[in-house]
């Protein structure tokens, strides 16, 4: 599979040591390391926020791995907006001047946007390209300043892996992946970019508190301050970087989201309760549909499937999806 | 609608559809320096709350060599 390497400019097929962005599809059908059986042990805030919008939806896409065949534009595309920026930042750290940096994630852009399935004119080459063109003008000399870990390296896409809580001798993980963490105004923040079609008003800033997401990754911050003392300060919030796209114009605006410490506390009992009802189905065998969220959001992929009896589902599941693993605790 | 541009211009679309692995260093800096002048008329049209498009179409980025048909046929030397 091609790589691109940022540090030389290059496409590799394949790469040993090196820093290299895989320029395909990110989803692959490898074994799910966070699964014991059907029971989870680590969750990502994917994995939870599957099993509270539907534990049927949980299983066929987190348990059994079911995902659509081709995956969708705004998955791919805001994959690849986040690594393109992860790379500006990482490039920046290792001392590489903003010249050079800007027209490396420039190159990875064209790449990367090669690879966005069609079928939304918003999600396209040409649409990446322009975003992190604009953003990184816009935002050059950016006042949130990227955090610096102990070993030199910047916090972006900071991946964490936190042991939460014992369930009947079973160590619980809470994992994921925060896009960077930064100061802004002397604090510190979990920064989260979003790209969206939609316009970047209050409405859309309300999508992030309450929201489970968010709140998971100011509460892994909260105690990696806390406890292992990997990250300077417990944070203040979040910063929402979100980018407005149309199909010939990118539109920024940044939305501060504070979180207190009993919002976090809430956020634990609330992650417990939920790996704790996970554990039942799992003991049960049994994984209930929740049909309210069968119409939210444009309606559930697996719909049809749903309507289908049960002894006809698995057939139908072979014919119409593909299998590809979700795993926290591997980064993308 | 899109102010048509001439043809031995060529334009930030048609730079943009090329294969990124075979952008030089050139190409990357006219793309770079074409996007933000996209975002510079953008931002016009926006101040006047014109609501006009800017597409990358509109965008010149340089222009394109001249292809040359020499017929040699009865040249005398």
């Amino acid at each position: 599979m091609n790589h691109y390497l940022p540090l030389t400019d290059t496409i590799a097929e394949s790469t040993g040591t090196e820093w290299a962005i895989l320029l395909s599809d990110p989803l692959t059908n490898e074994p799910n390391t966070s699964l014991i059986g059907t029971f989870q042990f680590a969750w990502d805030s994917v994995s939870l926020g599957a099993l509270k919008k539907c534990p049927r939806y949980y299983n066929f896409t987190i348990l059994e791995g079911w995902h659509q065949k081709v995956t969708s534009p705004p998955l791919i595309w805001g994959i690849a907006y986040h690594k393109c920026l992860e790379t500006w930042h990482k490039l920046l750290a290792l001392g590489i001047d903003k010249q050079t940096a800007l027209e490396r994630t420039t190159r990875l852009a064209g790449l990367l946007g090669e690879t966005v399935t069609p079928g939304d004119t918003a999600r396209t080459k040409e649409t990446l390209l322009r975003s992190v063109i604009w953003y990184l003008t816009q935002f050059e000399n950016d006042r949130a300043e990227t955090t610096i870990q102990k070993n030199g390296a910047p916090a972006v896409e900071y991946s964490f892996q936190i042991p939460l809580f014992d369930l009947e001798g079973q160590e619980i993980y809470f994992c994921g992946h925060i896009d960077r963490l930064a100061t802004f105004n002397d604090e510190l923040y979990v920064t989260d970019l979003k790209s969206t079609k939609m316009a970047l008003d209050q409405r859309f800033a309300k999508e992030f508190k309450p929201n489970q997401q968010i709140a998971g990754y100011v509460t892994a911050a909260h105690i990696m301050a806390e406890t292992v003392h990997a990250i300077p300060s417990k944070p203040a919030g979040a910063i929402i970087d979100a980018v407005q796209i149309g199909v010939n114009f990118s539109r920024f605006a940044r939305f501060i989201i504070p979180f207190s410490e009993h919002e976090v506390n809430e956020y634990i009992l609330g992650f417990e309760a939920w790996v704790k009802q996970a554990r039942k189905f799992s003991e049960e065998n049994y994984w209930p549909a929740n049909e309210i969220s069968c119409g939210q959001y444009g309606g559930c992929t697996f719909r049809d499937i749903c309507t289908r009896p049960p002894s006809e589902r698995p057939r139908m599941l072979e014919a119409n999806f593909r299998k590809a693993t979700w795993d926290p605790r591997k980064s993308r | 609608m899109d102010e048509p541009l001439p043809e031995y211009v060529q334009t930030l679309n048609e730079l943009t559809a090329r294969k990124a692995a075979e952008w030089n260093k050139q190409d990357i800096q006219t793309l770079v320096a074409g996007f933000r002048e996209q975002s510079e008329r953008w931002n016009i049209e926006q101040s006047a709350g014109s609501k006009k498009r800017v597409t990358t179409k509109q965008i010149p980025v340089e222009k394109k060599l001249p292809t040359l048909k020499l017929t040699l046929s009865g040249l005398k030397i």
